[in-house]
């Protein structure tokens, strides 16, 4: 009855105006400019691909490592301060929906990988190997959402189907329990095992493919390895990995590292006699001879640029928009890095006898460092973009101490409070002047010096010292540093591996696996220099400095290994049990 | 309003000289007139006629037709129906009227070129007779209803243009012919006609018109009288809107309309940046000539005839998108009769009202930063302060703002209209231009950045055949916004705020190079369009409106209408940002260092155009029975409205930037985008029925059944009917016998359902992926655009449904002396929509789409009462106006919570809306002793906390301050209350009037530089020097000193003492001083020297004084809440002052 009310009513007035066009009932029917329906998708290569694409622009494969730097030992943010100050937690971290909110973005990445990989079969965008390489990639994809899930927050509950809500709209039918973070990560082993025989292996560094998953692979495996050999079981194992497959993903991982070594496909970085260029380079260069290079997100500008150039300006050199110095390594990552002749690194601030040294230019403090340490940090009197950092937060005038601090810090906000800044990632010619969106260097999500270490970080579990020191050794070598000789502990691979990746955000989870955070950052000051200028003599001390505590003192306890489920995912799924804790 | 004009006019005639000069002049027209009059005959003009049994008033039209003779005569003694037949070939007039006699036994007298038709006497024989032209010399005296007299009253012969006008003392004295009538006729009186038999002496009395009985209001679809008014209805007048200077038509309405809500939160020209509302319900339709129509502020004051605001179920006629409730715009249209031209301009001059001061001293700024950085442990960054006088320039004290910002910046308006027409046709033109200039300094050569708009409007009415008229309605509005490329958003504001005095504005204080150390772009150089390039916008609009209207003649009272309307809008945008150079100098070189900024040069041109059609047929009826005691209305409407449109914009590079064409650009990494717009559709069928009994008891039932396209085809139509009744007390017996104070006392009562779209999202029905939606580069190089998953489709997607019901009581006390309106009213919602996604666990990989879930109810009340009087020729009026709402969700949609607090916490349902959560204040610590027994204040114990520091309330007593410590501690930004007061009074051509506006109930969040101290480490607001510090701040040894707010610390300050609270939010009631004029309408004498009929000057000035609490120290109008997104550094607003001129010829 109601539709023929409906046909009269829609007709009669449709009639009764003026266009004759109005009297047909489509009128009502406007077709949507913006959509695609699924069967073109499926149908279409194009098409396909450009789900793909969007599949991947949401995979985000660990382009933010700089910013999860923040919050380790590594370095602090000068430019806003940490934000410690809440009410309702011990300490909040730089928000990133990338790492904490992953909860959320990866179910969704979940639900539309469970969908494409249910409809695959029937597609017809691809036929032959092409199809079964795609089939892998995207199953690929999915293991390592769900590598992203448990590393943050344990067992996860595993969902392969794609979920529908129950016909009386009763959302408690969907209700999951969180798996075994150790069924979770079988489930990505084996995943990831079947995916990888099915992937192409024609390199490309931008698309996923079987070298840079098996690379992924092996960075999934020493997590979960390190979990099982580190960690302990919680909520009768909804957390953890039982010690007994220590072993199995130990060997897992050396094996993933060893085959993408045996391919003979990559290689490091070493062109330049000048250790520090060359590792400078490492990051800029992104041509074919870049054989470092496994996977990276790509950047073009204008269409898609990043900010890294502007926010890691000194202060002096800040873009037109303001911002900068956002990255500010602390004093202790800078004397991580060793001096070439010496396995220490500490600064040498003060003489024998107690008495700061004088040095007529404060770059001479840092003269004989690794070379990396050049390439990864500026630092008071480090040139440029052709001028001379100046960094000091007083000056000396008739031996008094006045106020005065050099263009880009200490004492000014917005510029660095520990004398250090970022220079990895840093362009120092840069093809255009600075801005939010001004940089279009390539993020590398995972190179080959990872899978180097990735296999000696293996090996030392199983008990192979010597093969671990050997690509230990080809590291240090590329550093042009001095060569272990004699055997190293797990200590001395550790700090390679913290000096080596500095900023790149693997320390973040290196120290979590390791289960070593809470021992490093706990309750514990920051510190940087405090460099006194002497305007009589042009003459330059330093002094160690700790940080404003309410701005910088940051506190990590054991619990804090997994993450808090947010309320409102629990709030909706009442099966869920709440990590330790929280 | 109109009884203020009234009142004038009585004045000028009554009490000043020029009252006489005014009728000389008239007189003088007038006589001059009768005086070259020819007189015919009826004996010797012919006719030729022929008719068989025809009506005696056909013959009488015939003979006028041809003669030129007319014929007068009363209906009640002379039956014009009757038939006579004739046979007449060249036979005189004389002839032909004693053949009538003979037939009909009437007489017929000719006196001058009138036939005066009078029934058979006894005595008299003589069927037709011609009289002399007798002049009899009438005189008497006009008065009002109390018997004072009306000076000034137009005395005019009907059917012909001779007349006087009475004097002074309501005299007036005329000769007229024996037998004619004459008409009187004064402004705000009804007219009177006077037959002239054998009377020498006539004495008037004009009654006061009844406004209220035969005002005719514009409702839906149409006028409807105001006494019969059943809905919530306010109507606002031309002559209120014409005279106010403000440059945004919304901003007049202030206050203006009981139950329209109207806040101004940024004056930047152009913007038009108001909240605007219909008690409180969001959005509201706006009609302008019969089409919903958007961007209605930019409509030229001057061409508005009136504007109307349904409030209830009154507005349902408008189906879609009506249920926040409808403001109905009319203009302008001629009048028959000699063409009238206006022209009034006017020009004035903007101040800021008020923006939040920053200090403009580097010492006070210095002292706060050495403060901070003591707090914090660290050594002075600044032990010179004391240097910083500014005197010499390695120590400055630059006062930023003062360098930017102009002082006064002006504003000019101009507007001409013509109007006029005859019987036939009449027009309505206009054509108006507004200016404003921006507040900051103009430093490019230009000299233009501003706004500036252009309106016209011609309206035409034709009577295209008999019965059918057709109408004409043309509008443009053309407006265009110039700016520098980096003063969007408030930016200009921002930048100079927050650059601290202590840094210098030019490199080596030589003003060829501007400072590039500061810490962000330097303001001088933003607002130099020469140098930083500039954003011209651009807008056209025209809207027109054709539509045609039949008297269906066999059926009297049946109109059938047909309309068409087609808007177009472009937009069209260049937006040209220019690289240049800042610099610092090195003493030691003596060179300046440059460094480059917006580089590379590049322009962005954009095109965007929207079309909206509309279609309308309908059908009226109107008619009155039985003694015209039972009249009915019926409309049977329907119309179709869609729209489609395509944007287009492109961008270059450029390394040669002086030619600023997009194609002399470079084509490497050029930007394209562009696409259609698909804009709903919707179908509506409405009717509508009205009866009245006598105007006694009144009744309307409408219904409305409407199809849109954002809805699936099984869930697209709607049904939505409402009703309304009214019932006049004081026309019943009972009640004019007993109490005789009212002239009318009505009862309203409406209620109705209706219908609205406006939240849907369009294609929620449909399912598929989003295409272009986000990208990644595959090659390194190119992008591939992304096609992502819409999410899940709602098939089952409909409207939500407003149940409005309002009672209302509207009287009118005392002719004048009291009247009042008070409606009290409430809205249901139901359906609202709103995604389910808060129930479904993350798991599920997406959101539940929209669905229509939620309900709320709001609730709300209007007081108008008004007085008018008028004392010893000063005449008055003051006229208050209250509007109250408060919506409460009734359900929404919530999880249930983790825990008890969380769980009363995030459930609304059935709580008000409004509600401003956060902590509860204590006062501020006043010594260390009370931190340290305080409960633990945050994540860092009481370390950290010095005295002044905010003591919050431990709410739930649990010893320790976080979020469990939040409750409802007030209202929210949005006004519950709004209030307005007119005073108005006028003496001797003087007029004055006085607008009070303002609003309670709400509250503010302060944010960025109003909520702490040092913002970014750079520049503070004037108020935190009020602080508690030591008394030498730079010795912590020495006592402490109260203050305001706590001491200082860097960077916003301490981020615990902004938790929002009861210390941090405030109240900010206010009542504004929003419109002052004085007017002054020139003396006649002086005015007819340029053959004009009215000169008027005027000044007046727009938000000039505003009453708030003494802690608030911004525009309360302005909102600057953290919601807002420019962090409080919105455009300010505005106050201005203008003179004036209005003429009318």
């Amino acid at each position: 009855m109601k539709k023929i009310y409906q046909y009269l009513a829609s007709s009669f007035i449709a009639c009764m105006l003026l266009l004759a066009s109005a009297c047909d009932q489509e009128f009502l029917n406007s077709d949507p400019v913006d959509i695609l329906k699924e069967e073109t998708i499926l149908q279409n290569k194009t098409a396909f691909e450009s789900h793909l694409a969007f599949l991947y622009s949401q995979m985000a494969f660990e382009r933010i490592g700089i910013w999860l730097s923040y919050n380790t030992d590594e370095m602090v943010n000068c430019f806003s301060g940490q934000n410690t100050s809440s009410l309702d937690g011990p300490m909040t971290f730089t928000s990133n929906t990338e790492v904490y909110d992953w909860w959320e973005n990866g179910y969704k990445l979940v639900r539309n990988l469970n969908n494409i990989i249910g409809k695959f079969p029937e597609s017809t965008a691809f036929s032959g190997d092409e199809k079964d390489e795609v089939f892998g990639e995207l199953r690929f994809m999915r293991a390592y959402v769900y590598y992203k899930l448990a590393r943050g927050y344990g067992g996860v509950p595993l969902v392969t189907n794609v979920l529908t809500l129950p016909q009386s709209g009763d959302p408690s039918g969907l209700y999951m329990p969180r798996d075994k973070e150790a069924d979770v990560f079988r489930f990505i082993e084996s995943e990831m095992t079947q995916a990888i025989d099915a992937m192409s292996s024609e390199p490309d560094e931008f698309r996923l493919n079987k070298w840079s998953a098996l690379s992924f692979k092996s960075r999934a495996m020493i997590h979960a390895a390190s979990i099982a050999t580190y960690g302990e079981l919680q909520l009768d194992g909804t957390n953890g990995i039982p010690n007994s497959e220590a072993e199995f993903y130990w060997e897992s991982a050396r094996d993933a590292a060893k085959e993408v070594m045996d391919s003979g496909l990559f290689e490091l970085y070493d062109y330049e006699d000048d250790k520090s260029l060359n590792y400078h380079n490492l990051f800029f260069d992104e041509s074919a001879a870049n054989k470092e290079r496994i996977f990276v997100t790509a950047y073009k500008w204008p269409i898609r640029g990043h900010n890294i150039d502007r926010n890691t300006a000194p202060f002096s050199h800040r873009s037109g928009e303001g911002y900068g110095s956002y990255f500010c390594p602390t004093l202790d990552m800078v004397e991580s890095f060793e001096y070439i002749d010496s396995k220490e690194g500490a600064l040498k601030m003060k003489g024998s006898d107690g008495m700061p040294i004088v040095y007529d230019n404060p770059a001479d403090l840092f003269a004989g460092k690794d070379a990396r340490f050049f390439a990864s940090v500026l630092f008071p009197g480090s040139p440029w973009k052709g001028t001379t950092l100046q960094i000091y937060g007083n000056v000396l005038e008739g031996g008094q101490l006045k106020s005065g601090f050099g263009a880009d810090g200490i004492a000014q906000p917005e510029a660095t409070s520990t004398g250090f800044l970022l220079s990895k990632w840093s362009d120092p010619e840069p093809p255009r002047p600075i801005s939010g969106s001004s940089s279009e260097v390539d993020r590398i999500s995972i190179r080959y010096a990872e899978v180097l270490l990735n296999y000696a970080e293996a090996e030392m579990e199983l008990n192979n010292e010597p093969e671990a020191r050997k690509y230990v050794n080809s590291i240090r070598k590329r550093a042009g540093i001095t060569e272990y000789q004699s055997s190293i502990t797990m200590e001395d691979y550790r700090k390679e591996r913290k000096v080596e990746f500095a900023f790149e955000g693997n320390r973040y989870w290196d120290m979590k696996r390791w289960r070593i955070f809470h021992e490093v950052v706990f309750n514990s000051d920051t510190y940087g220099i405090w460099p006194v200028y002497n305007l009589d003599d042009k003459t330059y001390t330093f002094s160690k400095k700790v940080l404003p505590p309410e701005k910088f003192t940051r506190t990590y306890t054991p619990n804090m290994y997994y993450y808090k489920i947010a309320t409102g995912i629990i709030e909706t799924n009442s099966l869920l049990v709440q990590n330790p804790g929280y | 309003m109109k009884k203020n004009i009234r009142a004038q006019l009585i004045i000028i005639s009554k009490r000043i000289l020029y009252g006489f000069i005014f009728q000389l002049i008239f007189c003088t027209v007038l006589l001059a007139n009768t005086g070259n009059a020819q007189r015919k005959n009826i004996n010797k003009i012919k006719v030729g006629l022929s008719v068989d049994n025809t009506s005696l008033e056909k013959v009488f039209e015939d003979i006028e037709k041809q003669t030129g003779f007319a014929f007068t005569y009363n209906t009640e003694s002379v039956d014009v129906k009757q038939k006579v037949d004739l046979k007449a070939q060249d036979k005189t007039v004389y002839d032909v009227l004693v053949d009538l006699s003979n037939q009909t036994g009437l007489r017929f007298i000719q006196i001058n070129n009138n036939i005066h038709v009078k029934p058979h006497q006894i005595g008299i024989t003589l069927g037709v007779s011609i009289e002399e032209t007798a002049l009899v010399e009438v005189s008497g005296k006009v008065v009002d209803e109390s018997g004072l007299s009306i000076p000034g009253v137009t005395v005019i012969v009907e059917g012909t243009t001779q007349g006087t006008v009475t004097d002074i003392d309501g005299n007036f004295s005329i000769d007229i012919d024996v037998g004619n009538t004459l008409i009187f006729s004064f402004i705000g009186y009804k007219t009177q006609k006077v037959n002239i038999e054998n009377l020498s002496t006539v004495n008037v009395t004009l009654l006061e018109d009844e406004k209220s009985l035969d005002e005719v209001v514009v409702v839906g679809f149409g006028e409807q009288k105001k006494v019969n008014l059943t809905g919530a209805i306010s109507t606002v007048e031309a002559d209120v809107l014409t005279s106010i200077t403000s440059t945004d038509l919304s901003n007049s309405l202030t206050g203006r309309l009981p139950g329209l809500r109207v806040m101004q939160v940024g004056g930047e020209p152009g913007q038009y940046d108001n909240n605007i509302d219909i008690r409180g319900w969001g959005n509201m339709l706006v009609v302008v000539d019969g089409i919903p129509r958007d961007d209605f502020q930019r409509v030229d004051p001057s061409t508005i005839a009136s504007v109307t605001v349904l409030k209830d179920a009154s507005a349902a006629v408008y189906g879609v998108k009506a249920a926040n409730g409808v403001m109905l715009i009319t203009t302008k249209k001629g009048q028959a009769g000699k063409m009238e031209i206006n022209f009034n301009s006017s020009y004035g001059i903007q101040q800021m009202t008020e923006f939040p001061k920053a200090i403009r001293n580097s010492k006070d700024n210095l002292i706060l930063k050495n403060e901070a950085a003591l707090v914090a442990g660290n050594p002075l960054p600044y032990p010179d302060w004391e240097k910083y006088t500014g005197e010499d320039p390695d120590f400055p004290s630059v006062d930023y703002w003062g360098l930017v910002m102009r002082k006064n910046s002006p504003l000019s308006r101009n507007n001409i209209s013509f109007s006029g027409g005859t019987d036939k046709i009449t027009y309505f033109m206009s054509v108006g231009n507004m200016r404003q200039a921006d507040v900051w300094k103009q430093l490019d050569k230009s000299n233009k950045s501003g706004y500036n708009r252009y309106n016209f409007t011609a309206n035409v009415t034709a009577e295209v055949f008999k019965n059918l008229t057709a109408n004409f309605i043309i509008k443009g509005m053309i407006d265009d916004r110039y700016q520098p490329y980096e003063t969007r958003n408030g930016v200009v504001f921002r930048q100079n705020w927050m650059e601290p005095s202590y840094s210098p504005i030019y490199a080596n204080n030589n003003p060829d190079y501007y400072y590039d150390g500061l810490a962000d772009r330097n303001p001088l150089a933003i607002i130099d369009a020469d140098l930083t390039g500039y954003r011209k916008f651009k807008n056209k609009r025209y809207e027109s409106t054709v539509s045609l209207q039949y008297k269906v003649p066999s059926i009297e009272g049946l109109q059938l209408k047909g309309l068409f309307a087609y808007d177009m809008k472009y937009s069209t945008s260049k937006q040209f940002r220019k690289a240049y150079n800042e610099y610092k100098y090195n003493s030691e070189t003596e060179t300046y260092a440059i460094t480059g900024l917006n580089n590379p040069t590049n322009l962005q041109m954009a095109f965007d155009e929207t079309i909206y059609m509309q279609t309308q047929l309908s059908l009226n009826y109107k008619k009155s029975f039985f003694d015209d005691k039972h009249g009915i209305e019926a409309l049977l409407l329907g119309e179709r409205r869609s729209g489609n449109g395509t944007l287009f914009s492109s961008q270059r590079n450029y390394v040669l930037n002086v030619l600023e064409q997009l194609d002399a650009g470079l084509t490497e990494n050029q930007l394209a985008f562009g696409r259609d717009k698909v804009l709903d559709g919707n179908l509506g069928l409405v009717g509508r029925l009205n009866y009245d009994y006598n105007t006694k008891y009144l009744a309307e039932f409408s219904f409305r059944y409407d199809g849109s396209s954002l809805f699936p085809e099984a869930s697209r139509w709607g049904f939505f009917p409402a009703f309304s009744m009214g019932w006049r007390i004081n026309e019943e017996a009972f009640f004019r016998d007993n109490i005789s104070a009212f002239d009318n006392l009505k009862l309203r009562f409406s209620h109705g359902v209706m219908g609205d779209d406006s939240f849907a999202n369009g294609f929620e029905y449909l399912e598929g992926y989003l295409y272009p939606s986000g990208a990644y580069i595959f090659d390194g190089v190119s992008l591939t655009a992304g096609a992502a998953p819409k999410g899940l489709n709602n098939p089952f997607i409909t409207w939500y449904t407003a149940t409005t019901s309002n009672i209302g009581l509207d009287g009118n006390l005392w002719r004048g002396l009291l009247d009042f309106q008070f409606d009290f009213f409430q809205r249901k919602r139901e359906g609202l929509l709103a995604n389910r996604a808060v129930a479904v666990p993350k798991i599920f990989g997406t959101e539940l789409p929209q669905e229509n879930l939620e309900s709320d109810l709001s609730r709300g009340m209007e007081v108008v009462i008004g007085h008018s009087n008028q004392i010893n020729g000063f005449n008055y009026s003051i006229r208050g106006n209250f509007t109250y709402t408060r919506v409460k969700w009734l359900h929404r949609e919530a999880a249930l919570a983790g825990n008890t607090y969380l769980n009363w916490r995030n459930r609304s349902d059935n709580r008000w809306k409004n509600i401003r959560w956060g902590y509860g204040y204590e006062g501020q610590f006043q010594n260390q002793e009370e931190i340290t027994n305080s409960p633990v204040q945050n994540a860092n114990g009481h370390s950290g906390l010095f005295p002044g520091d905010v003591r919050y309330e431990d709410w739930n007593e649990d010893g320790m301050i976080n979020g469990l410590d939040q409750y409802p501690i007030g209202r929210d930004n949005s006004p519950e209350v709004f209030y307005g007061l007119d005073l108005s009074g006028g003496w001797k051509g003087f007029t004055v009037s006085v607008f009070f506006q303002g609003a309670t109930n709400y509250s503010f969040l302060p944010s960025g530089q109003l909520r702490g101290p040092l913002v970014w480490g750079r520049n503070s607001s004037e108020i935190f020097l009020d602080r508690w510090h030591h008394e030498d701040p730079l010795d912590f040894d020495t006592p402490w000193v109260p203050g305001r707010f706590p001491i200082s610390r860097d960077n916003f300050g301490y981020p615990p003492n902004q938790l929002t609270s009861q210390y941090i939010v405030q109240d900010v009631t206010y009542l504004r001083l929003k419109n002052v004029e004085i007017g002054y309408v020139l003396p006649i004498a002086w005015v007819s020297k340029i053959n004009a009929q009215q000169i008027k000057i005027y000044g007046n000035a727009m938000n000039v004084y505003t009453w708030k609490g003494k802690d608030v120290l911004f525009d309360p109008e302005h909102r600057l809440d953290g919601s807002e997104a420019q962090g409080g550094y919105k455009y300010p607003l505005m106050a201005n002052y203008n003179a004036g001129l209005n003429i009318t010829f």
